[in-house]
């Protein structure tokens, strides 16, 4: 307020009433600090002039006059200066048309018969603060239009309904559209059908942060573009959710990279096979004596070598696999199944695993069915790396497979009684080539990269994985599938 | 009596190893090294059964199987994929033409004369 206290504050009264206009005047000129100019005109046309030809810091204005009456005396004087603060003034009656100014940027009202000296002086310093804090509060929101406008990403803004009501240029310029094109449109008419159905997989709007994802985009011409999108949820001061923000990027270039780097790998890994076919079945076909036989020191080695070979192999697979998934070259084949029976299709494959360990394997389904949308190839390639994993580490104890329905899905585990991973480990199982605690000695060697392509595979059903454990208290891996959407 | 295998390969190094392991289980072997050569050889050979690669120069093993499954005097011969190619859709568009089986390279000698073995139900 300082500075308000150094120079007088410039008032315009417009007020046909001269009484009424002498009653302002005295109790201003009361005011001492600060120091209160008063000016007096007694119709619009002249306090309009002189409202544009001096500087003016508030206005009061009496809503009916001589030559203009109503809100459009109001409307006049704001249009004249916006930036600075009206008071009106009204009588009882037209106590109403007074409250639709100040809902249309009046500062305040006052009824003139209940006016007093403290009252006004109050209502005048608080207009004038107020007005002054509106600028401020414009001058914050053009450095944010700024940043809004000139980003190099594309900016939504979006609605509780869903629909669009505010964009910046690069978004017009990403997607080819105009005004016309994204106005109150829902942003679903952005997506390509099954993209869309992705977005609301996800729930965001239920979950209430911040999300990101690969998707594609219309454009103006029907054609997708890829981008990466980060949304992210609006709520107001009760937590209710009033919309969300979308902030994409062209990723186009991105995925031809990837694309070349997917050929690149899986003519390589093709490439590959033939040579090893030839190794392993010639070192095979000397190791099962065809060719003659061989004593126990050449068995050994011949041995270790077909491992290796194997685990090259498997090394191959699981990159073309992953290659594949960054490329995006993998689609879900999603059905309705049950879960129980791919839980006990898998366990059976590992039964003789089991048993040559002497490890007991346990499930807890409780209930008869378990009924998901899912891929049942993609589910099983998960479930056969989880249960490979707890097989490989653990020596002793049991594996234990579970089910629990939740509200929005289903959980599913896969719990081991074998070392625990450190949690400095931990952090990084699903990193790529990541492998802790190696196995020594005979035995299946990983590729580090099981995890990663559970993961991944995991996401794109919208569910999610994720690992608990301690060293020395066994590992429990988890991960999630929704629940079938209502609408099929 | 023996039954007999063509293999289909265009590397000769592969052909060997298979031959060599086939010969080993029993069966009698003839070779063929590309799609072309694979159908003609089937038409005059009339194998039990062909093995047959997918990748191979000119004729590649979808059309030779293609070949083989519309000629009538050739179709009942059973024929499985040996393919570098282990992809669902590349099962998927084998089992599609009329391949009845798909070994995948690098194979497992036990696993391979299994599923010969089942095709041919000895
Ligand atoms: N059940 C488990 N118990 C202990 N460590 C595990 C378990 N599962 C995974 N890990 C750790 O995570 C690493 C990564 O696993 P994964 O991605 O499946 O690769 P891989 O099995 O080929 O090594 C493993 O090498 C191991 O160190
Ligand atoms: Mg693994």
């Amino acid at each position: 307020m300082s500075e308000i206290e150094n120079q007088a504050i410039r008032v315009l009264l417009i007020e046909d009433d001269t009484d009424d206009a002498v009653v302002i005047q005295e109790i201003i000129a009361e005011f001492k600090r600060p120091k209160f100019e008063f000016n007096y005109r007694k119709n619009l046309k002249e306090g309009l002039e002189f409202f544009l030809r001096k500087e003016v810091d508030v206005v009061l204005l009496d809503l009916s006059l001589p030559d203009c009456r109503g809100l459009r005396t109001f409307h006049k004087i704001q249009e004249a200066g916006p930036e600075v603060p009206i008071i009106i003034l009204s009588g009882f009656e037209s106590d109403e048309m007074a409250i639709q100014a100040v809902g249309e940027g009046a500062q305040d009202y006052l009824v003139k018969s209940t006016i007093n000296g403290s009252m006004l002086f109050r209502v005048l310093r608080y207009a004038i603060e107020r007005q002054r804090a509106a600028k401020r509060i414009y001058a914050a929101e053009e450095k944010y239009r700024t940043v809004f406008e000139n980003s190099a990403v594309g900016i939504t803004v979006v609605d509780g309904q869903g629909q669009i009501i505010s964009w910046n240029k690069f978004c017009e310029d990403l997607l080819g559209m105009n005004r016309e094109d994204l106005y109150q449109k829902h942003v679903q008419t952005l997506y390509p059908a099954e993209e869309w159905q992705k977005l609301c997989d996800c729930k965001i709007r239920q979950k209430g942060n911040q999300e990101h994802f690969d998707t594609k985009m219309f454009r103006k011409n029907a054609t997708a573009v890829d981008v990466d999108i980060s949304i992210s949820v609006l709520k107001d001061i009760d937590g209710n959710i009033t919309g969300s923000i979308g902030i994409f990027r062209d990723i186009t270039e991105r995925k031809r990279l990837e694309r070349m780097k997917d050929e690149f790998i899986s003519t390589v890994s093709h490439e590959l096979r033939t040579p090893m076919t030839i190794v392993r079945e010639g070192v095979s076909q000397v190791l099962d004596g065809i060719l003659g036989e061989i004593t126990d020191d050449q068995r050994q080695i011949l041995e270790i070598t077909l491992e290796g070979i194997d685990r090259l192999s498997r090394i191959i697979n699981d990159l073309l696999d992953i290659s594949k998934l960054d490329a995006g070259r993998v689609e879900l084949k999603k059905e309705r199944g049950d879960l129980k029976e791919v839980f006990e299709h898998v366990g059976a494959s590992f039964q003789p695993a089991f048993e040559n360990k002497g490890l007991k394997w346990i499930c807890d389904f409780p209930q008869e069915k378990y009924e998901y949308s899912f891929d049942r190839d993609k589910i099983i390639q998960v479930l056969t790396n989880l249960i490979g994993n707890a097989l490989k580490f653990t020596d002793k104890g049991s594996i234990a497979v579970r089910l629990t329905e939740e509200p929005d899905g289903v959980v599913c585990s896969v719990e081991d009684t074998g070392p625990g991973i450190a949690s400095d480990d931990l952090k990084h199982v699903f990193d790529r080539f990541s492998q802790f605690g190696r196995v020594y000695g005979p035995g299946e060697k990983g590729t580090g990269l099981g995890l990663a392509i559970s993961k991944v595979l995991v996401e794109m059903h919208g569910g999610k994985i994720w690992a608990e454990s301690q060293l020395g208290q066994g590992t429990k891996f988890f991960f999630s599938l929704p629940k079938i959407a209502e609408n099929g | 009596m023996k039954k007999k295998i063509l293999v289909v390969d265009d590397e000769t190094y592969i052909s060997l190893m298979v031959s060599g392991r086939l010969k080993a289980n029993g069966f009698e072997v003839v070779t063929a090294n590309d799609g072309q050569m694979g159908y003609e050889k089937t038409l005059a050979e009339k194998p039990d059964l062909v093995l047959l690669d997918i990748m191979m120069p000119g004729v590649d093993g979808y059309e030779c199987l293609r070949m083989i499954k519309t000629n009538a005097e050739t179709a009942a011969i059973p024929v499985m994929m040996l393919s570098a190619k282990a992809q669902q859709a590349d099962l998927a568009k084998a089992r599609e033409v009329g391949a009845s089986g798909f070994i995948t390279k690098p194979f497992k000698a036990d696993e391979m004369l299994a599923q010969i073995r089942e095709v041919l139900a000895v």
